[in-house]
């Protein structure tokens, strides 16, 4: 989505246009869950984050300095929220991965794919799961989301430098958990 | 320089992040590097995996809970710092009624323990959390509404956005209408209007099926506009003066013909609407 477009549904939503509102929230809501629920691995906790989040941007618009930025903007306030999440949970327990987001999963295997396929899935996610918090957020904002450095330093709050250390890091830390899964890498 | 510092600078050529220099040096180096080229290759081994992870589907009610969260006033920062202040008001309070209470100096004199406990303060630690407003229900949405056997007439709406709910640009309002005995009601009319006002009209098929290409996602209102055969068709038809009315989740009752208001359609791939007709 360009700039301009950006700028266009703030405008119009600071303006009270729903319709703005809505555009905004169907252009991002299944692909913040999607990275949510690959952060935290639970759908229902990730469809509140998504929410927290929405609610938050939409109360704040008013204050958002550049329209044109809304796309970072959104990310930042996602990843905050997100990360509020994992230390409350933090300070209760690692909760294991939500089997309602697996049996959500399951469900988006088409039947072509096979027994094999849901094997290295389920490996993948738990090896991610294994992973720290962190670390798991740079993978899952890079691989998933696809954001470039300067993206990844602006949605974090850290120096691209950090970015690219980081990332290095934990794909590393991925190979080894796999590894100690009884992989010696992604086939 | 050391060996992790090629794979760090590997990793970042696997992403495109390098400058021109470094990306030449890379490739020089991954000719004569085994254990590098074999990193690269697991980082896009790693990054194919992941991206190739199945993604689930946020539920259809996401969109309506963030606008009930909205229609809360907000609490300000003070109301969301109350139970923090109140626990360390409370936390105040019996450090200094503790240190005012405390017994005197010097040999005390032997006491119950009940003696003991009746100078400590007792504290309090219950904030004020306000509760939760009731749902507000929204006129026309009737998500998940299970099938009831007796119910004379169903109308299901499925508004499908075009592909994966990227492009909202043609969304489309498709739906089934049915009897309360599940068979599909033909020649039934929608009015289907729009903002700015867009009309638009789909009558069922013979298979009570029903399909409209709407303008662009929004809300919309839909009229059910029942011909005479329709309403003679659909059973069952005792006791019926107006024969049927819709019953909202929230108990409101409306005639059939009765506008509704359909929420935003088109929210995420495939968004599934459904409105029961009842006999009144």
């Amino acid at each position: 989505m360009s700039e301009e477009e950006q700028r266009a549904w703030v405008e119009a939503a600071r303006q009270g246009d729903e319709r703005a509102f809505a555009q905004i929230f169907n252009h991002y809501h299944v692909h913040f869950f999607h990275l949510v629920c690959h952060l935290l691995g639970d759908a229902d906790e990730a469809e509140d984050v998504v929410q927290q989040t929405f609610i938050k941007a939409f109360r704040s618009l008013q204050h958002m300095r550049d329209p044109g930025s809304l796309d970072s903007w959104l990310r930042r306030i996602l990843y905050t929220t997100t990360m509020d999440v994992l230390r409350s949970r933090k300070r209760r327990r690692e909760l294991p991965l939500d089997d309602k987001w697996r049996q959500r999963q399951a469900r988006a295997f088409s039947p072509e794919r096979d027994a094999l396929l849901q094997e290295q899935v389920q490996r993948v996610q738990e090896a991610l799961r294994q992973m720290p918090p962190r670390y798991r957020a740079y993978i899952i904002l890079r691989e998933l989301e696809g954001l470039t450095y300067e993206e990844i330093a602006e949605t974090l709050g850290k120096p691209i430098t950090t970015v690219r250390v980081a990332l290095f890091r934990a794909r590393e830390r991925l190979r080894e958990i796999l590894r100690q899964l009884g992989e010696e890498d992604i086939p | 320089m050391k060996h992790e510092d090629w794979q760090q600078l590997v990793s970042a050529y696997c992403d495109g992040e390098v400058t021109p220099e470094e990306r030449a040096r890379v490739e020089a180096h991954l000719a004569e590097c085994a254990e590098c080229a074999e990193a690269l290759a697991a980082y896009r081994r790693l990054g194919q995996a992941i991206r190739a992870l199945p993604q689930g589907t946020p539920s259809r009610t996401l969109w309506f809970r963030i606008q009930e969260g909205l229609a809360r006033p907000a609490r300000p920062l003070w109301w969301r710092l109350l139970p923090v202040a109140s626990a360390a008001v409370v936390l105040l309070v019996a450090v200094v009624a503790g240190f005012l209470l405390r017994p005197p100096s010097g040999p005390a004199p032997l006491q119950a323990p009940e003696d003991r406990r009746s100078w400590m303060p007792t504290v309090a630690m219950r904030s004020p959390m306000p509760t939760a407003p009731a749902l507000k229900s929204y006129p026309g949405m009737a998500p998940s509404l299970p099938s009831c056997p007796g119910i004379p007439l169903a109308l299901e709406m499925v508004a499908i956005s075009a592909r994966d709910g990227a492009d909202l640009a043609s969304p489309r309002l498709v739906g089934v209408l049915y009897d309360g005995s599940g068979r599909p009601l033909p020649d039934v009319t929608l009015v289907i209007s729009g903002t700015a006002g867009w009309q638009g009209t789909a009558t069922t098929a013979s298979d009570g099926t029903f399909s409209l290409s709407l303008p662009t996602a929004g809300t919309y209102q839909v009229v059910l506009a029942l011909s005479p055969a329709a309403e003679a068709a659909a059973a069952p038809q005792e006791e019926m003066g107006r024969p049927y009315s819709l019953t909202l989740p929230d108990g409101t009752a409306c005639q059939a013909g009765t506008t509704l208001l359909l929420p935003a359609l088109a929210i995420g791939p495939r968004q599934e609407i459904s409105l029961t007709l009842r006999a009144r």
